[in-house]
């Protein structure tokens, strides 16, 4: 899995246009809304959180299109198999890198977007804790409809179609845990879920997207 | 020698074996064995099953009826860590250079330390030395062949499957292959090749497979 991991970020950092790519659009969608309010600081606050999740999950979407369909297509997944890579360890080392390159630039990036929507830092605090809380989920269930779809050309519209509506219940205790975060802190019910929630994603998940991975080599 | 492996099997064997493409039918009570020491070259027009032959062995595809098993002494093992593939396609990573693939390859095979080869060595058997530090996407077909050549050398297996090996070889790579397949042979190794030519010269270790359309 070293290896595999190893080799996923040298691919990324010389075409990092896949980060970048969820990074820029998280940014830019961010500005625009700020923008379109015309700088409004009441209704910024009160927007930030359901509008920085959203941000969050659409950036992410963008990012699971290309995770296996290269690989599928162009021979390598087959080689893998022969190598005796089992499917776990290919998605693993998926998941620690699409941590390492698209949740930790959009949970550093937060504290920018809380400046700039004039934010207090608890809230800022709250919604980087929730992203970090809610990634396996969002990781795990965007990999099953990646490995789902690998073996599919331009299936992006159709990853978001899937992984959208499993998506609604982490954005929904997400935002419980960000409301009650103030006064409650960390060990509150809507952090609490979002965690149950992404520890079941990630047990349901990642053996499914492996036996999705070996269906569509089949 | 590949032999001394407890583990290793000493044949491959289609018995009855039956295949179809949709409704097409591409081959029906197919059998064959393939020993160890020999190279077994399967000879085709186009779409007559030659890669869906090498893809039932290496269990990529599911045959309808008959059986394909790998064995040792006359009893089924499992030997997919004994079987290397160079197929059609590149399967190569465009962005990293031909050592680096080399070098990802040879930790995907968790190859024993002791035995084995280092990267330069490799690349220079392969006449990949001048290509060493150039990306994979800006090689010729050729010398994605020889990188996919070298790949299965370092995994060190006992049964290579190659589909059109010889496909956009200049005659010096076609030499490598005969070369490679020939120390392959003498050190217990099987080789099953699909082409559209047959081999150069057939020898005691070598037969020929010719598949035909029904008619």
């Amino acid at each position: 899995m070293t290896a595999l991991l190893k080799r996923d970020l040298m691919v990324l950092l010389r075409q990092p246009r896949g980060w970048l790519l969820a990074l820029t659009f998280f940014v830019l969608f961010l500005s625009i809304i700020a923008i379109a309010l015309q700088g409004d600081i009441g209704v910024l606050n009160r927007i930030a959180a359901p509008v920085i999740w959203l941000a969050v999950v659409f950036s992410l979407l963008l990012t699971f299109e290309t995770l296996f369909t290269a690989d599928v297509q162009n021979g390598i997944m087959e080689q893998y198999r022969l190598a005796g890579l089992s499917g776990l360890s290919i998605v693993l080392s998926k998941f620690i890198m699409v941590f390492l390159t698209s949740i930790v630039p959009l949970a550093l990036a937060i504290p920018l977007i809380g400046v700039m929507y004039q934010l207090p830092m608890v809230h800022i605090a709250a919604i980087t804790l929730s992203l970090l809380i809610g990634a396996p989920a969002i990781i795990a269930l965007g990999l099953v409809s990646a490995a789902l779809l690998s073996g599919q050309r331009s299936a992006g519209f159709l990853i978001i179609l899937l992984t959208l509506p499993f998506m609604i219940p982490v954005i929904i205790f997400a935002l419980a845990g960000i409301n009650a975060y103030p006064i409650e802190g960390l060990d509150n019910p809507g952090f609490i879920a979002l965690a149950g929630l992404s520890l079941l994603s990630f047990a349901i998940c990642i053996p499914a997207s492996s036996a999705a991975l070996k269906i569509n080599m089949e | 020698m590949f032999a001394a492996d407890p583990l290793a099997p000493t044949a491959l064997r289609f018995e009855n074996v039956t295949f179809s493409h949709g409704e097409r039918q591409l081959f029906g009570g197919l059998s064959f064995a393939l020993e160890a020491g020999q190279i077994l070259w399967i000879i085709g027009d186009n779409g007559i099953g030659k890669t869906s032959i090498l893809k039932l062995a290496l269990g990529l595809l599911k045959p309808e009826s008959g059986k394909i098993s790998y064995e040792r002494d006359g009893v089924s093992i499992t030997a997919r860590r004994f079987v290397g593939y160079v197929s059609h396609k590149d399967a190569f990573e465009p962005l990293l250079t031909v050592r680096e693939t080399l070098a990802f390859w040879r930790d995907v095979f968790e190859t024993d330390p002791e035995t084995e080869q280092d990267i330069d060595e490799i690349l220079s058997q392969f006449g990949l030395s001048g290509q060493a530090l150039q990306r994979t996407h800006s090689l010729s077909a050729g010398q994605k062949r020889r990188l996919a050549l070298a790949r299965m050398h370092i995994g060190n297996r006992a049964i290579w499957i190659m589909d059109e090996p010889k496909a956009a070889m200049d005659q010096t790579g076609q030499a490598l292959i005969d070369s490679l397949l020939r120390a392959h042979v003498q050190r217990g190794g099987s080789a099953l090749i699909a082409s559209h030519y047959g081999p150069a010269a057939i020898s005691k270790n070598t037969r020929k497979l010719i598949l035909e359309a029904p008619q």
